[in-house]
């Protein structure tokens, strides 16, 4: 039990010690990161513990450094923990609008409106709103897209199938034509 | 005591002797041209939105000659009939309203099956089945009714004169295919540039309804004459009335000018006011895609343009040796201009650039110079080869290089695939000085795109030494560095003797994980001339833009 309880003391005292170093290597990174430094900002990075802090600073330095697969996944990985984190959230519909991935952005901006309900305060909530507005329109003009792509090729699918078999039809009936005629 | 002939056929008697023989010759003659004058204007009418790339040609062809083997057995059926030469009379008539028709719709049929709303990679997608579908839909009638007029002038030949089917048949496919040898090159060198692609159609629609008219007259229907009199200039009006493919423009972007090329439609588009003004060289149906950028100050575009890298092998060498040299560069796929005024703008202090360029469009070059700042005629500093392919550059440049680019795409999307080999490669490496660079300019989605492996291959095996790829930050593109006998830069180490700007901010975001790939040195070329399996590599990487993205 004694020594149970001084592996605890001991355990505490050393996580006590970490979260200085761990603001600090926070502090350091997003330094990097504003000095546009990305794979330093990263290397800092690794010294945090992981969790929501670290996934944001993950996220933006992927996302400014235009990864956006990595910054989007660095960016769920952090909501997966922590839903409540409409930065994390705004980062992964950013990043699948990049990737021009609609659904994607779709479910993005469906946890980016969770986030903002539930962890952003009220004066501010409408600016993260309209920001969220403007990232719908341009899902909308994504998903537009992807029904005129569809769209085209059912079209150039039937004119082919169709018409394809006309012509080969059309040939087949002039060659009895032409031979019918002879045997006459 | 004269020997006769026991196989010829006897004449016709005289009420069925049809039109005079130079008559009926001159008839086929006008549908052998016309058949080579639509085919070679298809393509180029079909160009706004497909492209004119080999899928396009091929399937323009394969119907074509389809549709003509179609119309042989049609006419072989007809010319058992009665008076051949008046049915080949009505049969050029409705080949011309049939050709005449073409213009119309194709615009109608390019929209519908190509929204203007669609991305590049997306109308990329399209154009193999697209092309197709559009060319049976458009094609295939008029060239049915142009094949069936072959037999229907033998026929009317042989009844005329007597004698052997093949002799008739001899003379007919001589009229014809002569007339198609005149098509070929007058509608290449004449038509398409001094008439335009909708007078072409209106030029061989007028020609085969005059064919027809004529036939009619001289066979004796004489309202079947002047209903032929009134196709023929309907049809010639009708064609000229068609707007050849309407100008589609992005949002917020102004038309500056527009050109037909031999090659294709070439625009110059503006948007922005002042400081942010920018200008677009596009081609063809442009989508999101464009040729050339243009802005007022020489220097670098900024995030999205890969024109920037090519910025990077000079600060790479200033890095090595900063001393004020002539920085010679040689881009083939000029373009308007816009790799030398990068380049001009961003070069190290001291680094004066010599230029030399091929553009294979000369139209591209003409619009280059009115709103592009392209260099003029005589600039020694800049000298612009137009109507010349890149590869014969580099043959007929006797100047060793500091850094040839390669920037040549045909249709918007498609590598020339004789600007890809190894031995194309080879070409380059010997043009280059000691330590010269060579920067190729690669569309892709990323570099797991699996086109960028066989090219980077290719060149590094050409050069016998690593490939350095970066892709190209909100772009789909991403440059290939090789060196000639000098090393290349560490991707992931920090650039730090570069002086803090976006040279450097551009560096910092190639170290990332992703963004930056050696491309060791292969055993094999995958890419040769001779053999080079570009299009199905060009294929993949479609395949491959469309799976990206993901859930």
């Amino acid at each position: 039990m004694q020594l149970a309880a001084l592996v605890l003391f001991v355990g505490a005292a050393h996580g006590a010690q970490d979260v200085p170093d761990a603001e600090a290597a926070l502090r350091a990174a997003w330094a990097e990161l504003n000095d546009g430094r990305f794979v330093g900002a990263l290397e800092r990075a690794e010294q945090v513990p992981a969790g929501a802090p670290r996934c944001e600073l993950e996220a933006e330095a992927l996302y400014l450094g235009r990864r956006f697969e990595a910054a989007r996944a660095a960016a769920r990985a952090g909501l997966a923990a922590n839903p409540d984190q409409p930065r994390l959230a705004l980062r992964a519909l950013q990043a699948s609008l990049w990737l021009g991935s609609a659904a994607s952005a779709r479910n993005d901006h469906a946890a980016l409106e969770r986030a903002v309900d539930r962890a952003v305060e009220p004066e501010h909530r409408e600016a993260w709103q309209a920001l969220g507005r403007q990232h719908g329109a341009e899902i909308e003009a994504l998903e537009r897209r992807g029904q005129s792509l569809e769209h085209a090729r059912r079209r150039v699918a039937w004119l082919v199938g169709v018409l394809g078999p006309v012509a080969l039809a059309l040939l087949g009936l002039a060659l009895r034509a032409s031979l019918a005629g002879r045997a006459r | 005591m004269a020997a006769t002939d026991d196989t010829a056929a006897p004449l016709a008697p005289a009420h069925e002797r049809g039109a005079p023989a130079a008559l009926v010759l001159a008839a086929a003659a006008a549908g052998g041209l016309s058949v080579m004058s639509v085919e070679l204007a298809a393509v180029r009418l079909l160009a706004p939105w497909f492209g004119t790339s080999q899928t396009v040609w091929t399937n323009v062809i394969g119907v074509v000659l389809l549709a003509l083997a179609t119309g042989y057995l049609l006419g072989a059926r007809l010319a058992q009939g009665p008076a051949p030469a008046r049915r080949l009379g009505w049969l050029l008539t409705a080949s011309a309203v049939a050709v005449a028709f073409l213009p119309h719709g194709t615009s109608a049929l390019g929209a519908a099956l190509v929204p203007a709303e669609l991305t590049l990679e997306q109308i990329a997608g399209l154009v193999q089945l697209g092309s197709l579908g559009a060319a049976l839909a458009l094609f295939l009638v008029p060239a049915t009714l142009l094949g069936a007029a072959g037999p229907l002038a033998v026929e009317s030949l042989q009844r005329r004169r007597g004698g052997h089917a093949g002799t008739a048949g001899g003379h007919v496919l001589a009229a014809s295919t002569t007339a198609s040898l005149v098509g070929a090159f007058g509608t290449s060198h004449v038509a398409l540039p001094y008439l335009g692609l909708v007078g072409t159609f209106a030029a061989s629609a007028g020609l085969l309804a005059a064919g027809g008219l004529l036939l009619l007259l001289r066979t004796g229907s004489n309202r079947a004459a002047a209903w032929a009199a009134l196709v023929t200039p309907l049809s010639v009006g009708g064609a000229l009335l068609a707007e050849a493919a309407p100008t589609r423009l992005a949002e917020g972007r102004r038309l500056l000018e527009q050109v037909e090329s031999p090659y294709q439609r070439v625009l110059a588009v503006e948007e922005g006011e002042g400081e942010n003004l920018r200008r677009f060289l596009q081609v063809n149906e442009g989508a999101d895609s464009f040729q050339s950028v243009w802005q007022p100050n020489p220097g670098l575009l900024g995030e999205g343009f890969y024109y920037d890298d090519f910025a990077l092998p000079a600060h790479w060498s200033a890095l090595e040796d900063p001393a004020p040299r002539t920085w010679r560069v040689a881009v083939l796929g000029l373009g308007a201009g816009t790799a030398w005024r990068v380049i001009e703008g961003a070069s190290p202090a001291g680094f004066e650039l010599f230029g030399l360029g091929a553009e294979i469009d000369p139209a591209v070059v003409e619009l280059g110079r009115r709103w592009f700042d392209l260099a003029p005629p005589g600039d020694p500093r800049r000298v612009v080869l137009d109507g010349v392919d890149g590869r014969l550059l580099l043959r007929l440049a006797g100047a060793d290089f500091d850094l040839v680019i390669v920037d040549a795409y045909a249709n918007q999307h498609q590598l020339p695939p004789h600007l890809v080999t190894a031995e194309f490669f080879a070409e380059v490496r010997e043009r280059l000085a000691p330590g010269g660079w060579v920067a190729l300019n690669l569309g892709c989605f990323d570099l797991d795109d699996p086109l960028l492996p066989a090219v980077g291959e290719t060149l590094a095996h050409a050069f016998q030494s690593p490939v350095l790829a970066l892709a190209v930050p909100l772009a789909r593109n991403a440059v290939l560095f090789a060196r000639r006998d000098g090393p290349l830069p560490d991707p992931t180490a920090a650039p730090d003797g570069l002086e803090p700007g976006p040279l450097r901010a551009r560096l910092e975001k190639a170290r990332l994980p992703g963004a930056h790939r050696v491309i060791a040195v292969p055993r094999a070329a995958p890419l040769r001339d001779g053999f080079g399996p570009l299009e199905p590599l060009e294929r993949a990487s479609l395949a491959y833009g469309r799976r990206r993205g993901g859930p």
